[in-house]
């Protein structure tokens, strides 16, 4: 480190402020509480404050900001959907990513790279045309390609697959981008926190009251809060504080792993996804190959990481990329995932008088926080389901109407 | 990797099964207050002792398996009989 450097940390005029606040005792009452200090949930809070000047709202994390899904999945943002609602969701959603480092103030190192989503059979090129036929009429750049092109994309790629299942095709969708998620919860923290709301970290959720109005209280090991409205915004955790409030949901709750190798040389320029293979493949800002898998194949509420998963999915990986059999693995872990039957969220309000669900996020919830941030705020602040949100109302269930975003998923579940 | 010990098949890596969901109970009378998609979607996925049905493929054998969906941790395990 250099001297001129060093002579900083010794100067207290140029110590940087800190991004966010860390109050440590809770008001008696807030006009909005929000569970879960997650991109979701701090993105709320930051549209709160900006679109509607609501700001005497607090952020509840059970433990630190961003430590849950926001910092455990693969940062991938796409809106390749198979449905319209979910198309003109996640492309809403991308055009806010590409504004965010300015919004913010925060660079939160978005970058646009194309997504290429292999299809090694007929089945899954017949899905590939169907998704690309949708996003078009949408006005989305996705289209089928022949392998020829995925080759000039990613000449690295060992197309054969190893002999057992060809690449006969892939979509490629062009906005296909990835983001730091660190910096986008940051980022958002850092923005609402200087717009007034409270963020409080390590403050988990005991119990939630409520009465003849719906939502009264919040209950933290910290004190009882006072309020009207509680948006619950955590990912992997959501059926535990549904039962708070009597509100039943059909997620289950299924661990998700992912990996990182050491940092290599950069040659991948896109994103490589395989539904057949089950694995998802970019490369970081740092070099780093950032990888995952399917989901493990039973429920569980832990964040556990597993061998079998690292040595199935490198397996995978190596039949499109023999050459990165020398590359190590430098870490693994794993993020408990909401699953909903149709593999779309469920947003919005509940029959809970106050008490609004930003939830069922699976393995498909890092791309949707900035537009998932700005319609609970409007939901919130009206009382009314944003537009574009309608479709994906807890309701849905009951009426058998659902969002069949399966045939989306990035991987085979 | 996790084991454990089966009847009929010994000690076995759960890897080598296929899970199905909890055990579905009977259908139920949906005059009685719960709408059919109710029934079908619901659940109640929090932390707990379980019973699922598992598949082990290559003996062609279900089993009925009690789990702690919280620690994972396998109590006991029965063959699956009509």
């Amino acid at each position: 480190m250099s001297m001129r450097l060093l002579k900083y940390a010794f100067i207290e005029d140029y110590a940087e402020d800190n991004w966010f606040n860390t109050p440590c005792d809770l008001k008696a009452t807030y006009d909005v509480v929000i569970i879960g200090a997650g991109g979701h949930g701090l993105a709320c809070a930051h549209y709160l404050a900006q679109d509607h000047g609501i700001t005497n709202v607090a952020v509840l994390d059970s433990s630190y900001i961003g430590g849950g899904n926001t910092g455990r999945n693969t940062t991938i943002i796409r809106s390749n959907y198979l449905t319209p609602d979910g198309v003109k969701f996640y492309d809403q959603s991308i055009k806010l990513f590409k504004d965010l480092s300015c919004e913010l103030d925060t660079n939160i190192f978005f970058s646009e790279r194309g997504h290429y989503t292999l299809a090694h059979n007929t089945s899954t090129l017949r899905t590939a045309r169907w998704r690309a036929e949708v996003n078009k009429h949408l006005g989305i750049k996705s289209e089928v390609v022949s392998p020829d092109e995925v080759l000039r994309a990613c000449p690295e790629i060992q197309l054969d697959c190893g002999g057992s299942q060809a690449v006969e095709g892939a979509l490629y969708h062009e906005p296909g981008a990835v983001a730091r998620h660190d910096a986008v919860a940051w980022g958002y923290a850092k923005s609402a926190s200087g717009r007034g709301v409270e963020i409080h970290q390590h403050t988990p959720v005991t119990g939630i009251n409520t009465d003849s109005q719906g939502i009264s209280e919040v209950v933290t090991p910290k004190g009882v809060i006072k309020t009207r409205t509680v948006l619950s915004a955590v990912a992997g955790q959501t059926p535990s504080i549904t039962k708070m409030v009597g509100v039943k949901t059909p997620i289950e709750i299924f661990p998700l792993q992912a990996c990182v190798t050491e940092p290599i040389k950069p040659w991948l320029n896109t994103i490589i996804v395989s539904g057949s293979l089950h694995m998802y493949l970019s490369q970081s800002s740092r070099g780093e190959l950032v990888m995952g898998a399917a989901l493990d194949p039973m429920e569980l509420h832990s964040r556990r990481s597993t061998f079998e998963f690292v040595t199935g999915l490198c397996d995978q990986v190596l039949d499109l990329f023999p050459f990165l059999s020398g590359v190590k693995i430098n870490r693994q872990w794993a993020g408990m995932a909401d699953m909903t039957p149709d593999f779309a969220p469920i947003m919005g309000m509940t029959p809970v008088k106050g008490f609004f669900l930003d939830s069922g996020w699976g393995t498909w919830g890092f791309k949707a926080t900035p537009i998932s941030g700005k319609t609970m705020a409007n939901t919130i602040a009206t009382n009314l389901n944003d537009p574009l949100i309608q479709s994906f109302n807890l309701d849905r269930f009951k009426n058998f109407n659902l969002v069949g975003e399966k045939g989306a998923a990035a991987i085979g579940h | 990797m996790k084991f454990f010990q089966f009847p009929l098949l010994g000690t076995r890596a759960i890897s080598e099964f296929v899970p199905a969901h909890d055990a579905i109970l009977e259908p139920i009378d949906l005059e009685d207050n719960i709408s059919a998609g109710d029934w079908v979607y619901e659940r109640d996925s929090v932390p707990k002792i379980t019973t699922e049905f598992w598949y082990h493929s290559t003996s062609q054998i279900w089993f009925k398996v009690e789990r702690n969906t919280g620690t994972n941790q396998i109590y006991r395990a029965e063959v699956l009989r009509e």
